[in-house]
């Protein structure tokens, strides 16, 4: 038995010695530093307690991040689940092309985030972008706005595409999981004379909890780590309103030279991530309790 | 069941508006790619590929990618199989705690990082190389498969351990040749999710490697976009896209169809 106890701690060493380095490190360095007046290159660093807290709570900017975030948030979340789930139920009663739909809907999930953003900055620009010359074409040419330079329309531009870039992956979720539900389910409500769209809201949406419920919790950390389209697209502008928290870090950290400022703010980011997560748990395990119950 | 034939126009319709618009900036990519337009003096069709292959020197920047993608793949392949066997089929002390431990690592955002992590790259000499990568993306697609694995190594049964053992093997033989094996098709899921993600990254390999002949092809497009003009048009600018986007595209046509199995490995239980 003892020598079974050293056996196990052996094969999760390699990992938890990257997780120490490479994650644990990392976060105490960070709460560490929130603490310093420093600009991350000099070797002195003046203590100065949570001033950095209190500056960042002062910086005007950091109402647009939090709104960019829930903005963000809430749109991508709500309507990719609705594509994905639309999709998926195409799919799962298969359509003519399901397969071919399927492969070709995933593409932008793969295809590499500096590579579409360069494409939508072409399209997107104001004088000679694609989408305002087919605009002008037929003639809307009052609707030909400067998408990506307006604060109005940039957050909604960078929503747009990360919703055509992940829709694919909700589908795919969605299918995946529909694959599992069993099929007597759905033979016992025909026989007992439940319509089609009676059985996809009362047993296929319900049946699906446990995946809305990963996506929105992903959905909602990713929209935390959003950091690709809006450095890529506008870097954070115009005027912050494509600010996201990774994206005003990295400007804090890299250009401003604010390192303790960028660590507070970091730390900031943790402990939202943390409290998603914590949510995730407590459903987790809510569920699972009902699970426990319907199965005595 | 059949579709009734209402329900069948209205989804075909909706699924042909969606590949367009999934489509559409892609085919303009290819279509440009071909084109003469814009600045400079492309000429347009196969000579805008040719000429990317005679001016802009894009084979260091595969290799970085190629090096950072295989080196984190190894890693993750060794680290996160001990690991998932460990948690799945050993008992020891603290089993549940430490599991959890990491799983908390799938939630902290690559931003919280980076800062700390580029100062211990440098500090090792190793900022613009493919080593500065390898590590840290291994770690994260580590945690991010270890339930995909466990959940793979949970369905192995366990009478496979006692007959082994009874048999007299070790537990590192039992592992190498008995259950690893067995594993390959929930590691071979995990790994396609690795390749997608450490072929993808920018974030981290825009700060740790900003010599732009050592960048990986993740973040080279960032540097056409501020190229552009008289003396590297558009035509060649999409051609660059194109190559660019070309060795994850055939990666993916391969990969595809293990994609939706891997999904629900990792979904069910999560």
């Amino acid at each position: 038995m003892q020598r079974r106890t050293i056996a196990g701690y052996m094969f999760i060493s390699p990992l938890f010695l990257l997780f120490a380095i490479f994650i644990i490190y990392p976060i105490i360095f960070n709460i560490y530093v929130s603490f310093f007046e420093w600009n991350g290159i000099r070797p002195e660093m003046n203590f100065t307690g949570i001033e950095n807290y209190i500056n960042i709570f002062k910086d005007p900017v950091m109402v647009k991040i939090i709104r960019n975030f829930v903005v963000f948030a809430f749109f991508t979340i709500i309507i990719q689940a609705f594509l994905g789930i639309s999709f998926a139920s195409f799919f799962i009663r298969s359509i003519k092309g399901s397969d071919f739909y399927r492969t070709v809907f995933y593409i932008p999930v793969i295809a590499t985030p500096a590579i579409i953003g360069n494409i939508f900055s072409r399209i997107l620009e104001t004088n000679r972008g694609q989408l305002n010359e087919a605009l002008r074409a037929i003639g809307l040419d009052f609707l030909a706005m400067q998408w990506l330079a307006d604060p109005k329309y940039a957050l909604g531009c960078i929503i747009a595409i990360n919703i055509w870039q992940w829709t694919g992956y909700s589908m795919l979720m969605y299918y995946a999981n529909m694959l599992n539900i069993p099929s007597d389910i759905y033979e016992a409500a025909t026989v007992d004379g439940a319509r089609p769209y009676q059985q996809f809201f009362r047993i296929t949406i319900p049946l699906l909890r446990s995946t809305h419920f990963t996506l929105f919790i992903m959905g909602a950390l990713g929209s935390l780590k959003c950091f690709d389209l809006p450095y890529i697209l506008t870097k954070g502008g115009p005027n912050y309103a494509t600010e996201f928290f990774p994206t005003y870090i990295n400007k804090k950290s890299f250009e401003l030279f604010d390192q303790g400022g960028a660590s507070a703010l970091t730390v900031i980011m943790l402990v939202i991530a943390m409290i998603i997560t914590l949510a995730q748990v407590m459903l987790y395990t809510r569920n699972n309790k009902d699970k426990e119950l319907a199965e005595r | 069941m059949k579709n009734s034939r209402a329900y069948v126009i209205l989804s075909e319709l909706v699924c042909i508006v969606f590949m367009l618009f999934c489509l559409y900036p892609l085919g303009l990519m290819l279509v440009k790619s071909f084109s003469s337009g814009g600045f400079g003096n492309a000429k347009g069709g196969f000579d805008n590929y040719i000429k990317v292959f005679e001016t802009v020197d894009l084979w260091p920047n595969f290799v970085t990618s190629f090096t950072v993608v295989g080196g984190t793949l190894l890693v993750v392949g060794v680290v996160t199989s001990m690991a998932a066997f460990a948690f799945s089929k050993l008992n020891f002390p603290a089993k549940n705690v430490l599991y959890y431990l990491l799983l908390t690592g799938m939630m902290v955002p690559v931003a919280a990082l980076i800062f700390p992590l580029f100062q211990v790259v440098k500090g090792l000499g190793l900022n613009n190389t493919a080593f500065s990568l390898i590590f840290p993306y291994a770690t994260l697609n580590a945690l991010f498969n270890l339930i995909v694995l466990k959940n793979f190594f949970d369905g192995l049964p366990n009478e496979l351990m006692e007959a082994a053992h009874i048999d007299g093997a070790n537990t590192w033989r039992i592992f190498t040749r008995i259950l690893f094996p067995l594993s390959l098709p929930g590691l071979s899921i995990v790994l396609i999710q690795t390749f997608l993600l450490s072929w993808n990254e920018l974030q981290m390999a825009m700060i740790f490697i900003n010599k732009p002949a050592m960048q990986p092809i993740s973040v080279v497009p960032l540097r056409f976009m501020q190229n552009i003009g008289q003396s590297f048009p558009l035509g060649i600018m999409y051609a660059c896209l194109v190559v660019c986007l070309l060795p994850i595209a055939i990666f993916y046509l391969f990969a595809q169809r293990l994609m939706v199995r891997g999904l629900t490995a990792g979904a069910v239980k999560g």
